[in-house]
């Protein structure tokens, strides 16, 4: 992306007071990005494009509580999206088989953040405690973070019961907080 | 790995980084994000787990949208106006409801002159009254607990408990919760008949007025004694427009 964290920034803020041209222009810097959001967790084009109408409509009506501060305009609009595509996936039933059939395909290996690193500081320092991690943990947190698996859909794969699986995941996020705290 | 005993002392802590990690089930979720609007400690620990996962954020592919996409944004946010509510199939449930507390209020003559039946009335002049908005406040989907009915408009509010009482030597408050404007806002004591007040939504735009989460906590008689909540909401809700 050309356009730079302070260009977004200038379009949210504009956005906010309605600016119509201005969150189009957000649109078209940051959709690329959100469906990727989108289509990952959810998987399925026509629910990702829905999903996507509600992003763009939420970030309308929230582009004025958008604190340049506190985080990048791209991250504040990511974890919309996140969020969003999240409850999507939850409000259904547990992923059917055939769903599940699907993620097995999608290995843990292959959502592989080293292989895209966008550097910073903060990028290498997740990746280095999450490598610290038990393989199981790690991946555990990858397919929860980028497949949203939910602790059924991940106490299905891991054939380990739920309990098991928040333990994990527990231990784990502690873990990668411990590592992180400076 | 005994060597350490994650969240021990701090159960929000493993709810806020299960919730950024997308672990918790629909219902969690739900109420995770109706307390991070009144509980700014929840809050933040959910923005520690957002900026420690976050930079995962960057491998997230970037995948073109089909064109013609942002035209259909463009087209919802131009009625933004008329698709207030957060949940549309709740919608069809709340009518139902209100029906059904309509009728029972109709057939309780005593009640006649209640702001229950006023509420009655307005739903029933639902067309004509295109900015009228009601909020079922409560626990559980089958627990109704107040009634808020909002004139978006004239930013008049009209709240009516339908099945709590306070317990003694407390009270009920009501507040007006939107990240839009910082603090969740008291907007009074809730009374037993109910109450209608017109100043303090006056300085807040329809905007914030109609998406806001409005929620009752328990406070000591005659309300917080500093302005803020005392405590997690008991219940809340969110306006939908009580029109078709």
């Amino acid at each position: 992306m050309a356009i730079t964290a302070e260009d977004l920034s200038k379009l949210l803020a504009r956005t906010g007071q309605g600016d119509r041209q201005a969150f189009a222009e957000f649109y078209s810097a940051t959709s690329a990005k959100l469906f990727g959001v989108c289509l990952t967790l959810l998987r399925r084009r026509e629910v990702a494009e829905d999903v996507l109408q509600e992003v763009y409509a939420k970030i309308w009506v929230k582009a004025s509580d958008f604190e340049p501060g506190r985080a990048s305009p791209i991250t504040w609009a990511v974890t919309i999206a996140r969020n969003r595509a999240l409850d999507e996936l939850r409000k259904k039933t547990p992923a059917s088989l055939d769903e599940m059939q699907e993620t097995q395909e999608f290995a843990a290996e292959e959502i592989n953040p080293l292989a895209t690193m966008e550097h910073g500081q903060d990028m290498a320092a997740l990746m280095r405690c999450l490598n610290l991690l038990e393989d199981e943990k790690r991946q555990m947190i990858l397919l929860a973070y980028y497949r949203g698996l939910s602790r059924e859909a991940l106490a299905q794969k891991f054939a380990k019961p739920v309990a098991t699986i928040k333990t994990w995941l527990h231990r784990g996020l502690a873990q990668l907080r411990t590592c992180l705290t400076p | 790995m005994s060597d350490f005993s994650p969240f021990n002392s701090s159960p929000d802590d493993a709810l806020a980084a299960e919730f950024v990690l997308g672990t918790l089930d629909a219902t969690e979720r739900a109420q995770i994000e109706d307390r991070r609007l009144v509980e700014p400690q929840l809050e933040a620990l959910i923005r520690g787990w957002e900026a420690r996962l976050g930079p995962l954020d960057a491998a997230f592919p970037e995948i073109e949208p089909p064109s013609g996409l942002f035209q259909s944004i463009e087209a919802q946010i131009k009625d933004r106006k008329l698709k207030i509510s957060p949940a549309n199939d709740n919608l069809v449930a709340l009518k139902r409801q209100l029906a059904r507390w309509r009728a029972a209020a109709m057939g309780a003559g005593a009640l006649a002159a209640s702001l229950f039946v006023g509420l009655a009335v307005e739903n029933v002049n639902m067309a004509s009254a295109p900015k009228n908005f009601v909020a079922v406040l409560q626990k559980d989907a089958v627990s109704p607990a107040f009634i808020v009915a909002v004139d978006v408009d004239a930013r008049t509010l009209t709240v009516r408990p339908v099945s709590e009482t306070a317990p003694l030597g407390k009270s009920y408050e009501l507040w007006m919760i939107n990240d839009k404007v910082g603090a969740p806002k008291s907007l009074g004591v809730v009374q037993k008949a109910g109450f209608t007040k017109a100043d303090q939504l006056k300085q807040y735009s329809p905007d914030v007025v109609e998406n806001a989460v409005y929620a009752v906590t328990l406070e000591p008689e005659g309300g917080s004694p500093n302005g803020k909540p005392s405590g997690a909401p008991l219940f809340t809700g969110r306006l939908i427009q009580a029109a078709p």
